[in-house]
């Protein structure tokens, strides 16, 4: 059984080139890595060095083992599940051109992060993988990742929203009469009916779909599956990362750790010195913004120690692994086989 | 044009991460010095505005920031009781329909629905208050970093095509006429000078297609200030401190990340034809450094 490592956390703290460089070095080390990420910017993609789609390719990585990538189609993944558990081709066909259906697998919210669950499970049940790294979706909130299968769970499940369809075959109430009443006037017959064939559709695969979304739950919540947050040392990605291990803690899930990204290293005892080369009016103009260089520095590795000494007294024990400001944006395997030699072995 | 404080919405769009709350506060704040009621915001329940200010908690009804300046954080279960509320008029009936679960389902299931029901009560405030709500001037909307703001669009109007008919429809195209409406709404898309996320917004903006012209502005933010005067240049005076080698490294780092940002805002603004505004990097932003940025944008 592959293991799994899932890099949870928001937008804008370098999430995708964390679990990208995660994988690196796991194929360093000798194992034959696959790392799934979700919307990666085209310089990751470069990177790498592959044309990233929905099925692995090869990165061309000098390692003990080897490494694959791939970026999340979330349509082409829906239209899979589709395709896989209908009972006909002709089912299949009808259901994809539902309108309801094509909006909520190309815009139903939570449906991203389901469909790279839905991927990962794929990834794990083909067997090719010693180890499946997956980035997760941007999310507004980090928990966003967690809530996903129960808001999709929600949409398929004919006991809730059938019953707003299909109002003739449930036995309810005046009062819920009422309700569904309401609600078709607001939303419009269309829009009803379209839903209303959407579940007779999906009413011939809905079966294996709710085994398929079992099984993915379970690996998520077994041993085998790590999670760690990537994060930065600032208040307010903080703040998130705090919120998403109360979460987890819910959940019963256990954080591996936080890999805190872009950590600014304290400047050593700097004194500028003038270049004997230098004029004394030219080093009255360069001293002080070489000096404002050098402090500015100190200051800012001082915040980031003060935000990591507060991540670890929030962090319930989980560990905090800071990684080093490596200067300029990651451009090439050097790069991000640079980041990986800072990460801790997983 | 419409100056852009004498506009009733501005979007502020972005990617995570790249400063996007900071910048919607920088605005009100400086709308509210030139003398118009403000309120930021947010939506999906967030309440990251609070914090810019040193607040904490998040609230539905509107709390005061700053002088002239509000904040409300708005989610789709709350709005929508107030679509409910504006539609329905009878108070039981809306208890009845909006707090049943059949609702809540509904709700999560329609694509595009809870983002009608937060952008409705934003129309709302704008072109018809209810008695109990403050009237505002200027509502600065801190645009969800997932996407783009004209995302928001695009949900509106795909809802619309959904429905066709009936209230929910007729919301959709209201919100499509107000977004789309320049004299009214400004979109400005927020990005840092530095390479990576300005090409992603340039991805962003080729993506836009036909809805390119709505931008406004594009605000780079945390712009560098040169580091290290011009002359002699740096390539000379490297040299000159080889036997300092940690402070060169410092100050060519400090000096290549200020060309590669120079290289990228110039490249933006090539590419974009919008006018760029550039918001500098502060070490931190309290009220007065809020105001500093907000001088930036208002001359858009």
């Amino acid at each position: 059984m592959s293991r799994v490592i899932v890099c949870c956390g928001t937008g804008g703290v370098g999430k995708t080139t964390t679990s990208a460089a995660l994988a690196v070095s796991l194929a360093m080390r000798g194992e034959r890595a696959v790392v799934l990420t979700i919307d990666p910017a085209r310089r990751l993609a470069d990177a790498l060095g592959v044309e990233l789609s929905n099925d692995p390719r090869p990165v061309a990585l000098d390692g003990a083992g080897t490494l694959h990538a791939l970026m999340l189609d979330r349509k082409a993944t829906w239209d899979g599940i589709v395709r896989r558990f209908a009972p006909n081709e002709e089912a299949a066909e009808r259901l994809l051109e539902n309108s309801y259906y094509r909006a909520v697998s190309t815009r139903l919210g939570g449906s991203h992060e389901y469909m790279a669950m839905e991927k990962l499970y794929e990834l794990v049940e083909s067997e090719r993988w010693d180890v499946v790294v997956v980035d997760t979706p941007p999310t507004q909130h980090a928990l966003d990742f967690f809530r996903a299968p129960d808001r999709v769970h929600r949409v398929f499940d004919r006991k809730v929203l059938g019953m707003l369809v299909e109002p003739g075959k449930g036995l309810f109430n005046a009062a819920t009469r009422r309700v569904v009443q309401i609600i078709h006037r607001l939303a419009g017959e269309r829009v009803i009916g379209d839903i209303a064939e959407f579940f007779r559709l999906i009413s011939g695969l809905s079966a294996g779909f709710r085994q398929r979304s079992q099984a993915v739950a379970e690996l998520l919540a077994s041993e085998q599956t790590q999670y760690w947050l990537v994060t930065q040392a600032s208040a307010p990605a903080r703040a998130d990362a705090v919120a998403f291990l109360e979460e987890m803690e819910a959940r019963k899930l256990v954080l591996s750790g936080f890999l805190v990204n872009r950590v600014t290293a304290a400047p050593g005892d700097v004194v500028a010195r003038r270049p004997m080369q230098m004029s004394e009016t030219e080093w009255a103009a360069w001293k002080p913004a070489l000096d404002a260089l050098v402090a500015a520095k100190a200051r800012e590795a001082e915040r980031h120690q003060a935000g990591l000494a507060q991540l670890a007294t929030t962090a319930h024990g989980a560990a905090v692994h800071p990684l080093p400001d490596l200067g300029s944006a990651i451009a090439d395997l050097e790069g991000l086989q640079r980041l990986a030699s800072h990460l801790p072995a997983v | 044009m419409t100056r852009l404080f004498d506009r009733r919405l501005i979007v502020v769009t972005g990617k995570g991460g790249v400063g996007r709350t900071t910048t919607a506060c920088a605005i009100a704040v400086a709308a509210a010095q030139a003398g118009k009621r403000v309120c930021i915001a947010e939506l999906a329940g967030l309440a990251r505005v609070p914090e810019v200010f040193g607040k904490q908690g998040r609230s539905y009804a509107p709390r005061e920031m700053a002088p002239g300046v509000d904040t409300i954080s708005l989610s789709a279960l709350d709005c929508m009781d107030d679509f409910g509320t504006r539609r329905l008029k009878v108070q039981a009936l809306v208890r009845l329909v909006f707090h049943n679960r059949l609702t809540g389902a509904f709700l999560d299931a329609v694509p595009g629905l809870p983002d009608m029901q937060q952008l409705g009560k934003i129309r709302h405030l704008i072109e018809e208050p209810a008695p109990h709500d403050p009237s505002y001037d200027l509502i600065v909307l801190d645009a969800p970093a997932t996407g783009h703001g004209l995302t928001l669009l695009d949900a509106a109007r795909s809802l619309g095509e959904m429905t066709r008919v009936g209230p929910f429809y007729e919301e959709t195209q209201l919100i499509v006429q107000l977004l789309t409406d320049a004299e009214r709404t400004a979109i400005l898309l927020v990005t840092l000078g530095e390479e990576l996320p300005v090409n992603e917004s340039l991805d962003l903006v080729e993506g836009l297609g036909e809805d390119r012209a709505r931008l406004t502005a594009v605000i780079a933010n945390q712009v560098r200030r040169r580091p290290l005067p011009p002359a002699p240049p740096w390539s000379e005076v490297r040299d000159w401190l080889r036997d300092q080698p940690e402070l060169s490294d410092l100050a060519d780092h400090a000096h290549q990340t200020w060309m590669a940002q120079e290289r990228a805002l110039s490249r933006l603004a090539t590419a974009v034809d919008l006018p760029v505004a550039r918001l500098p990097r502060l070490e931190r932003v309290d009220l007065d450094g809020l105001a500093v940025l907000g001088a930036e944008v208002e001359g858009l």
